[in-house]
């Protein structure tokens, strides 16, 4: 097997790892936090 | 049984030197490999039928080396170099009693396996040929001649320095297909392109050196990342089915409550205990507000998750939001009344879900244009409902890690197809 | 099959089949023709030059499903180069012939002439010019001619349909298409001939007793 094909796969192990584990404990990037400390300068519509 | 003799010893009539025919009774001419006088092989007397060469060369496999290529054994038996005019190349013929001929092409640093063929390859639309239900393609735009410039051995046809045919090629992944057209006749040949040093071993001499240049315009060298490709989409393939694999085998979503709420708009920030909820594994907590009748208002939620042993809190916020109103392109509408927090990794315990609420209402006029007067009362609540999940994963996970994972099967693609493209335009011999 | 011995020399000579009237004795070269029950002397044959042919008298094969022995062989040649007709007798009684050069063969059999036609013929019974390109249908294929050209018996052995003497001139047309389909029509004086079959590699006949050759090893065939 050429090298990077084996690279591949260990890039691709660690994937899957990290999502395994992260869907097992619920963890993620994307979720919620709270209120972020810059959030749109006004509240309010955008429109125009 | 006796075996018949496999090889004719003679005696060349120009230079005296002995002489052995390989291939009695196929072989038409024979170039004498002391003197480069071409002799009649038909003719039992071997007639001289063209002068010695001036410039006399020793092929690189010495003729009579016998080899095993490609499930047959060979025998070297004569020798060609010919031109375009530009590039010039080697030919072995190759021959066996019993499989026939071959051709052995030297390009330099890739040899291919000729076959004469006995039948003439289907031509369909455009410039695409098909043989055994195989395309090909036109190796390059125009044909070109080709010349003899040296010739060694035995052959069994009339060859001679300075013959020309011209030259058309079709070409797939591996294999060539090649017309040659004189005034007399026409023959196509496939062409095998042998894999590197297969040739160079076969016949003991020295390999040639590969050249590592993927930007080389060899245009008979298939693309070095075509057999990556497949095994590196298996990968990717098995490790997306882990990836499925793993989701579903998540705790799926199950809702635990719903709470009914309300708020007053310009009233001051409240906090109300929405229920309690009780974790028993690692998972996420997703929550969801929604509130049905905002008219130009918005409320402010923050959301907080306290343990009721530690007192940690895990929170989030959202912003349940409805405005409308009308400019010059006519009405509008905007902002989103539902509002999903996904709180992460929520560790096993009892809690109490409690949220600080303060509901607002935008100004009837201000710089967005004129908004509807709100169709309410000033003092009337708003109703806010408040749904509340255990369990899921996070659908942002698996797209990212399903990126990451195609992310270098994307750029061997498209390096594959930058190639096969480059040996389309930049066919040269 | 009936024994006799050569008249010439008085070697023992065997005809595999009645309908097949030439032989020419293997030890003395002499050319037998069978006439009724009289064996007649008509010359002798120049012996075969040495070739590497992988073929020889006795090697069986199979064409199409068609079991076959090759029991006579004529050796021509033209300005261009030689080859071998190998004659065939299939388990049936019938005939043809398996031509043998440049390292490929030819397996033919005799046409009728009710099934020959087209412009080549014509103009080859007419004994006029016939050239490249020229069409004819033979057993219901069309045919293109590829080469016509004067070829010269060199040499024969075994068992013929008819004695071929050294020097005897045939014109001999070729005919191809783009499938392994070939044809082959030629005029001996004042007959024309026809034969059509195809083109074929060893492996496809599935030979037995292949003539064996100093040094190489007789693939086998079968795999």
């Amino acid at each position: 097997m050429r090298l990077s094909t084996l690279l591949y796969l260990l890039w691709c192990v660690l994937i899957v790892a990290a999502f395994g584990t992260a869907t097992r404990y619920g963890w993620s990037p994307y979720a919620s936090g709270g209120r972020p400390v810059f959030t749109r300068g006004f509240v309010g519509p955008h429109h125009k | 049984m006796t075996s018949a003799p496999a090889v004719k010893a003679l005696i060349c009539p120009n230079c005296g030197a002995p002489v052995e025919i390989r291939a009695a009774g196929y072989t038409v001419s024979f170039v004498c490999g002391h003197c480069g006088t071409t002799l009649d092989a038909i003719d039992p007397e071997l007639k001289p039928i063209a002068a010695a060469q001036k410039a006399f060369k020793k092929p690189e496999i010495a003729l009579g080396t016998r080899a095993m290529l490609r499930g047959g054994e060979w025998e070297a038996i004569g020798y060609v170099e010919r031109t375009d005019g530009e590039t010039p190349w080697a030919e072995y013929l190759l021959f066996s009693p019993y499989l026939g001929y071959r051709f052995l092409v030297d390009a330099g640093s890739r040899w291919s396996l000729g076959t004469v063929l006995d039948r003439v390859p289907e031509r369909r639309v455009g410039d695409r040929v098909w043989l055994d239900r195989k395309s090909y393609g036109r190796a390059s735009e125009e044909n070109y001649v080709a010349r003899v410039t040296f010739v060694v051995g035995e052959f069994y046809w009339r060859v001679a320095v300075g013959e020309t045919v011209r030259v058309t090629e079709f070409e797939r992944s591996g294999a060539l297909l090649s017309c040659e057209a004189n005034d007399a006749e026409r023959t196509w040949t496939r062409l095998d392109i042998l894999k590197p040093g297969e040739a160079e071993a076969a016949f003991g001499i020295p390999p040639r050196e590969e050249e590592e240049d993927d930007d080389s315009d060899d245009p008979l060298r298939p693309s070095p990342y075509a057999g990556r490709l497949w095994s590196w989409g298996a990968i990717a393939l098995f490790a997306i089915g882990f990836l499925v694999l793993s989701t579903w085998s998540a705790r799926p979503k199950q809702q635990l409550f719903f709470a009914q709420l309300s708020a007053i708009p310009d009233a001051p920030e409240k906090t109300a205990v929405l229920g309690q909820v009780t974790i028993d594994q690692t998972e996420p907590v997703t929550i969801t507000g929604s509130a049905d009748n905002l008219d130009n208002e918005w409320i402010d939620v923050d959301y907080s998750l306290v343990n009721r042993k530690t007192q940690e809190s895990y929170d989030a916020y959202a912003t349940l939001e409805h405005y409308h109103g009308t400019d010059s392109d006519g009405a509008w509408q905007e902002g989103s009344p539902v509002g999903i927090v996904k709180l992460s990794s929520v560790p096993p315990g009892q809690y109490d879900l409690v949220a600080d609420i303060s509901a607002h209402r935008w100004a009837a006029s201000g710089p967005y244009g004129n908004l509807s007067a709100s169709a309410q009362d000033a003092t009337a609540t708003l109703p806010i409902t408040v749904w509340v999940d255990r369990g899921g994963s996070f659908s942002g996970n698996f797209w990212t890690a399903l990126l990451l994972i195609l992310a270098w099967p994307s750029v061997l693609a498209y390096l594959h197809y930058a190639h096969e493209k480059r040996r389309q335009l930049a066919y040269n011999r | 099959m009936p024994a006799a011995s050569c008249p010439q020399c008085g070697a023992d000579i065997s005809f595999r089949s009645t309908a097949l009237p030439v032989k020419v004795c293997d030890f003395c070269r002499s050319v037998i023709v069978r006439r009724g029950e009289a064996l007649e002397l008509a010359g002798s044959a120049a012996t075969v030059p040495d070739d590497v042919s992988p073929l020889q008298i006795g090697t069986r094969g199979q064409i199409d499903g068609d079991a076959f022995e090759l029991i006579g062989r004529i050796r021509w040649k033209w300005a261009g180069g030689g080859w071998n007709e190998w004659f065939m007798l299939f388990a049936g009684g019938s005939t043809g012939w398996l031509g043998d050069a440049m390292g490929r063969f030819m397996a033919l059999r005799e046409v009728a002439p009710q099934e020959v036609s087209g412009d080549a013929i014509e103009r080859l019974i007419a004994a006029q010019e016939v050239m490249p390109g020229m069409t004819a249908t033979i057993a219901g294929v069309s045919y293109a001619v590829t080469d016509a050209r004067t070829v010269t018996c060199v040499a024969s052995e075994g068992e013929l349909p008819h004695p071929a003497p050294a020097g005897m001139e045939m014109f001999s047309v070729d005919l191809g298409t783009p499938t392994p389909c070939c044809a082959s029509v030629q005029r001996e004086g004042e007959t024309v001939f026809a034969y059509a079959g195809r083109y074929c590699s060893l492996g496809d006949i599935k030979p037995a007793n292949l003539r064996a050759i100093e040094g190489w090893t007789i693939p086998d065939f079968s795999a």
